[in-house]
């Protein structure tokens, strides 16, 4: 379906409208069910804890790690733990 | 080989903190393989920021909207480009790319794939990853975007007065091991205040192109009270390949080279080294002959969410949760007639038969 088909459904004429509203709506159904799955992989650095979620994201599905639990260059699955460490690391948190 | 790992992650507003188990504790004995238990008051020890740096190590499998599309199979120096990092320029976001013995110029070819006021989807970035337009790309390596960035980077604007020196060898081993640029006196610019060890810069605009590139400072002088001599060292220059054919590896020079220029109008950016690659050739949804990237069914679902919006902007509230309910309803459907036959959960491998 193109914009200006879905423009002449719902009755509007304001293309910049609709296309906030189409793009609000693409958000909201990807929140509710993905219909767009992508990945990203990025390097991890040595003492470096926090890396930037993908500014496309909207609901994370998986996070992997290469050689976690294996030694065969593999990307699995890595728990979430629910209470952080407590201690310094050295990126100061 | 590669040894194995443990990870584990925590999310922390719009960041991903990532944990390993160290297995080595300070006495040298060597734990097993931990449980997830081990994240508290007496094993949180353990858990620390990543040990070692891993290429791509991170893998993120996320949903995202498809208000953008890449239309031309990405193809490595003709609509993508890997890039050394990004710096701050007018409070704009702006990536920078630098080469072995220059910076490119990204209004030439293949760089010009790049098009002013076009969009570009990153990959592999540590926090640029998604899609942004360019405002502009230049001659000295620089590609700025529309991103808004909120955060104050240092920048260095030279006007005939910056000297860089050619490299030099202090051990008298043979091996260069470091360039100084410093500003010249009575110019007041203190390089060492405003840089430090360890920060990366990136040089434009010298005459000689060896000296422009993506840099490492190795050290920074001491305070004194000319400014000539309150210059910074750098020593690693990082680069990506533009003819060898790894060009997918982030290059890594640890002996300087660079020539020896006076009362230079150099700009200095502090930078951010983050080796990642943009692509080109997005198509945006930005007008009414675009396709809306959905299968049918859902994009009638799409018709359903506009209509409440527009019903929510006349205050016609019983409209718009009609039109909701039907928005939700229509992508239950389409979730649950993806499900087929019976459902069963698989036994594990450990269970009692």
């Amino acid at each position: 379906m193109t914009v200006k088909e879905l423009m002449q459904r719902v009755g509007m004429t304001q293309t910049g409208r609709a296309l906030a509203y189409i793009k609000d709506g693409l958000e909201e159904m990807n929140m509710i069910a993905e219909t767009h799955v992508t990945m990203d992989r990025i390097n991890i650095s040595e003492n470096q804890r926090f890396y930037d979620l993908p500014n496309d994201m909207i609901k994370v599905i998986d996070v992997r790690c290469k050689n976690h639990g294996n030694a065969a260059d593999e990307y699995r699955s890595i728990p979430r733990t629910i209470n952080p460490p407590s201690t310094e690391d050295a990126d100061g948190i | 080989m590669a040894s194995s790992k443990y990870y584990a992650y925590y999310v922390r507003g719009r960041k991903i903190a990532l944990i390993q188990h160290d297995y080595t504790l300070g006495s040298g004995q060597t734990l097993s393989q931990p449980g997830l238990n081990a994240v508290g008051a007496r094993g949180d020890v353990l858990w620390k920021s990543p040990t070692e740096s891993i290429t791509e190590g991170l893998e993120i499998e996320y949903a995202y909207s498809p208000k953008y599309s890449i239309t031309t199979a990405a193809t490595t120096q003709v609509n993508k480009f890997y890039i050394n990092g990004w710096t701050v320029i007018d409070g704009y976001l702006t990536f920078l790319r630098s080469h072995s013995a220059s910076v490119p110029n990204w209004d030439a070819s293949p760089y010009s794939a790049v098009g002013d006021d076009e969009h570009i989807v990153v990959r592999g970035s540590s926090r640029w990853s998604g899609l942004h337009k360019v405002k502009a790309g230049g001659t000295d390596g620089t590609l700025q975007t529309y991103t808004k960035v909120h955060q104050s980077v240092a920048v260095v604007s030279g006007s005939s007065n910056i000297d860089i020196t050619a490299e030099e060898d202090t051990g008298s081993d043979g091996i260069a091991d470091r360039s100084r640029i410093a500003a010249n006196n009575s110019s007041n610019i203190w390089l060492n205040n405003i840089f430090s060890t360890g920060d990366y810069i990136f040089v434009s605009g010298s005459e000689q192109a060896v000296n422009n590139g993506f840099w490492k400072i190795s050290d920074v002088q001491a305070d004194s009270s000319n400014e000539i001599d309150s210059g910074i060292y750098v020593k690693n220059r990082y680069y990506c390949y533009d003819t060898a054919n790894t060009l997918t590896t982030e290059g890594e020079d640890t002996i300087p080279d660079t020539y020896a220029t006076y009362d230079e109008s150099v700009t200095i950016y502090k930078a951010y080294r983050d080796f990642c690659y943009l692509i080109s050739d997005i198509d945006t949804l930005n007008d009414e002959a675009d396709v809306i990237d959905l299968p049918d069914y859902l994009a009638k679902a799409l018709v359903y969410y506009v209509k409440a919006q527009v019903a929510e902007d006349r205050a016609d509230l019983e409209q718009k949760e009609y039109n909701m309910r039907e928005f939700k309803r229509l992508l239950e459907k389409n979730e649950s007639a993806k499900i087929w036959g019976a459902r069963r959960i698989g036994s594990d491998e450990t269970a009692i038969r």
